[in-house]
């Protein structure tokens, strides 16, 4: 059996050496980089007396150091990757003047160690870029009152805190416009992270573009949605999506999980000889499954981060107003996308080619038009009924403005009288049927806090709280639950 | 013919290699010198920035204080098993118990209830009564591979590394199920504990609190003690190396082991419990995923690398806390020389792992004599 031979003494003897050695090691090797400037830096960073002076600081800071949190790997292709490319771009477009970083695979529980030791290397603006993160955020915020945090998809919010987020649903529509068409069987099946109401306001405009088509086709088109618990579980994914497949009979699927898992999965099954399409998400995954991929969501997280960063540059955001900094962008801003690759030029495959034909073979009315046409034609209508509202963006940036987004005209008066506000067509306009996910005290909209059911008159837009709030599903929705 | 064979004999002469802290320190230096190899193989990071960084790591040592309190704790709890032979690799598990056991308490024991009130009495009374349950829950989680050992004779290895799995799936069940929050916006994961229940922030080092210190030494000092200086702490160490002669002695086998159960589940427990009333406040879903950041498995290291000797668990948390963090920084100046896009998170655990090879490697050595022997 082992037992130290060294007396007590000469053990902390070699311990003190030995931390000796390491101290004066690296103090030399501290002052003979170049990298020790930063160090004093952050010393003045951290200083208290940085509060008193922050005022004048922020009016217009000459060069910024922002950092950004990641929940997971950068290579997971999908979330993470897609906010680290956001990054890349933001750090090559304002090189000039900014510095960036990252951690990525950080978990809720290490995020304050994580923060901290940013915020003493002198970073001053931190995004974290997780719902999970929220309260963890919150408190550093509170903590570090000169530094400013945005919080990507949560909605705490102080003085030198602020959220973001880009959000995909209208995108998820027009995927289900074709998912509708697409389908053979009718059941359709969709893998969520947690049902929480960003991921049910996804599902359900995916449903409405799915019945919107596949009813018109003499489809009894419904969702089928499982709940893994996890943003990034990989195994998990395909394992419900095998179970959605095999044994609940789906043929179409669309999910919300950060990693390529489930299109790597369809892409096996065509290889063995069984379709299954999907719809890739975040990121552009049509290379993983060329033959199953119809088309998918892309994000722009540079946009928000280009628009957040020159505001911060030009002193218009600063730690002591970001209270009421929330970036709600939608299809109009370009913040998001529809498609599943993007070209080495830089453009979007908006709709793989392989599905191109199948989609304008398929003809059916349009039930705001009027008019017959082939279901890639109606995808692209909506897309540009979607992307046209010029005034939006601007109430897009605040909680604030965020409750007139669902106007569709005001009235301004003269000759002109209706001017538009919102975009000409949205799949969140009654009627709408649905039942409550959520009821009474669990309950987030009034519609659940008062009942199971909702019904949505026809003609009448969801509203901002409505859609950031939603706490049901649309009746032809079927949740299986967790697996 | 050639033939060629490879002789292990035990030592029975002294190495050079024989002292636990020249071992120690000489296994880190190495390590981080072969980890600094690989990377610049890969890579190409220039030395200057790879050692700066590691010394950047030791300096801002408030970040590397919480990890090494509870590597403390639980490498602890850890040892005082590994001396009595006890083989706790279950004390993730018994750490999720004293999860469970603290958040039920604050929550939702019909304490919680009379206990509400802002004063200080009350709330510590509720601290109090949610960490000794934590801590019981734990000795409970560990009683059971340690009743099965003494009554069966099954090694308790496997079936606490299953019970690990076990502690997760009940976790999971109750934050999915009866413990589901209100006010978690349709995420799965219970509710917050209230701000009374919390524990204490130390002012000026935000990463830390009041209780979890004042239990890293009592733990640190009462095992100590116990095993220096009572009756027995003498039987667990007979039991740790000479099982025979503690019976002989008329000793009951199977009672110690049963203590050393207790009390090194009952420190996994109370860790846990900490953690979750001073950092976590609330219980995850799919905790297994690292949520618990594998204190409990990290901390085997620690006792591992302290030589089943207290005095060096401090040391020993140290550089294990120093690793996995130094892990974290070294990303940052990989990240320019890796290609865009590309994840340098891999690299974050080369460190540990390169440091426990060669103190296994000399840690072989010392013991055991390795030849290879060629005969023709």
């Amino acid at each position: 059996m082992v037992y130290p031979v060294v007396e007590p003494r000469t053990m902390y003897v070699l311990v003190i050496i030995a931390v000796l050695i390491a101290g004066f090691v690296g103090y030399f090797a501290g002052s003979a980089t170049t990298g020790y400037a930063t160090v004093t830096e952050f010393k003045t960073v951290v200083s208290p007396t940085t509060i008193t002076y922050y005022p004048a600081v922020a009016v217009s800071p000459e060069k910024i150091r922002a950092a950004w949190i990641y929940v997971g790997p950068i290579g997971d292709l999908g979330w993470s990757y897609m906010h680290d490319l956001g990054r890349r771009v933001v750090e090559s477009l304002f090189k000039q003047w900014l510095e960036t970083t990252y951690y990525e695979a950080v978990s809720e529980a290490e995020l304050l160690s994580r923060i901290d030791e940013l915020v003493r290397a002198g970073y001053t603006v931190i995004f974290t870029t997780s719902f999970e993160f929220m309260e963890k955020t919150y408190e550093a915020a509170k903590k570090y009152p000169n530094v400013m945090f945005f919080h990507c998809s949560g909605y705490m919010r102080w003085d030198n805190m602020g959220t973001y987020f880009a959000d995909l649903y209208q995108v998820y529509y027009l995927n289900g416009l074709m998912a509708g068409a697409l389908t053979k069987t009718g059941k359709i099946g969709y893998v969520a992270a947690f049902t929480i109401p960003e991921v049910i306001r996804h599902i359900n405009a995916f449903a409405i573009g799915a019945k919107e088509v596949g009813e018109q086709l003499g489809k009894n088109i419904e969702v089928y949605v499982v709940e893994i618990g996890a943003w990034f579980a990989p195994d998990k994914a395909v394992d419900a999506a095998r179970y959605l497949v095999d044994v609940v009979g789906v043929d179409v699927i669309a999910f919300t999980e950060d990693s390529s898992a489930i299109v790597e999965y369809a892409q096996e099954q065509y290889k063995r000889g069984k379709e299954v399409y999907v719809f890739s998400h975040y990121g552009p995954m049509y290379e993983f499954g060329p033959d199953v991929v119809v088309s998918g969501q892309l994000v722009r997280w540079e946009v928000i981060y280009a628009d957040i960063l020159t505001k911060i540059r030009s002193g218009v955001l600063n730690p002591l107003n970001l209270r009421n900094v929330d970036y709600w962008y939608l299809l109009n801003t370009g913040a998001v996308e529809l498609g599943a690759h993007v070209f080495e030029n830089g453009t979007v495959m908006m709709v793989n080619p392989k599905f191109v034909p199948k989609l304008r073979e398929v003809v059916v009315k349009d039930r705001l038009a009027g008019d017959k046409i082939s279901v890639f034609d109606l995808v692209m209508r909506r897309y540009e009924q979607m992307r046209r509202a010029p005034i939006l963006q601007a109430l897009q940036f605040s909680a604030l403005t965020h409750e007139l987004e669902n106007l569709t005209y005001v009235d301004i008066g003269g000759k002109e009288r209706l001017y538009l506000v919102s975009t000409e067509f949205d799949p969140f306009i009654g009627p709408l049927d649905g039942w409550c996910k959520y009821t009474g005290t669990y309950a987030f909209t009034e519609y659940c806090k008062k009942s199971d059911k909702v019904s949505i008159p026809a003609g009448v837009r969801l509203g901002h709280a409505d859609l950031w709030n939603m706490d049901w599903f649309v009746s032809w929705v079927k949740y299986l639950g967790g697996r | 013919m050639v033939k060629i064979s490879l002789v292990i004999t035990k030592r029975y002469k002294r190495t050079i290699i024989e002292s636990t802290p020249v071992i120690l320190m000489g296994s880190l230096l190495t390590g981080l010198v072969m980890s600094y190899l690989i990377i610049w193989a890969t890579v190409g990071l220039d030395p200057l920035s790879f050692f700066t960084t590691f010394y950047q790591t030791l300096v801002s040592y408030t970040g590397l204080l919480e990890s090494l309190l509870f590597l403390t704790i639980l490498g602890t709890a850890i040892s005082i098993a590994f001396y009595g032979s006890y083989w706790n690799v279950g004390a993730e598990g018994q750490y999720v118990l004293g999860m469970l056991g603290a958040i039920y308490v604050v929550m939702f024991s019909p304490l919680s209830g009379f206990l509400s009130g802002n004063d200080l009495v009350s709330a510590a009374v509720l601290k109090l009564a949610a960490i000794l349950l934590g801590g019981a829950l734990g000795a409970l989680w560990s009683l059971i591979p340690g009743l099965i050992k003494v009554f069966t004779k099954i090694s308790e290895i496997p079936i606490m590394l299953l019970m690990n799995y076990i502690a997760y799936s009940l976790s999971d069940y109750l934050t999915a199920g009866p413990w589901k929050g209100r006010y978690t916006y349709g995420y799965i994961r219970t509710d917050m504990i209230s701000e009374s229940a919390r524990l204490t922030v130390i002012p000026g080092l935000e990463t830390l609190r009041y209780e979890v210190v004042i239990a890293a030494i009592v733990v640190l000092v009462s095992i100590y003690l116990i095993l220096d200086h009572t009756l027995l702490g003498l039987k667990i160490k007979f039991l740790g190396t000479n099982p025979t002669a503690l019976k002989s002695s008329g000793f009951d086998e199977r009672k110690v082991t049963v203590s050393v159960a207790t009390i090194s589940g009952f420190i996994a427990g109370l860790a846990g419990a900490m953690r979750l009333l001073g950092y976590d406040y609330r219980l995850p879903y799919n905790i297994g995923d690292g949520k618990t950041g594998f204190y409990g498995y990290t901390a085997i290291l620690v006792a591992w690398l302290s030589f089943r000797d207290i005095r060096f668990i401090v040391p020993s948390a140290i550089i294990v806390s120093a690793l996995s963090s130094f892990g974290y920084r070294i990303q940052m100046s990989l990240k320019g020389l890796l290609p865009p896009g590309i994840s340098a998170y891999a690299f974050s655990q080369i460190f540990i792992g390169t440091t426990l090879i060669v103190y296994t490697l000399t840690r072989i050595t010392k013991e055991f004599s390795v030849k290879l022997v060629i005969r023709r």
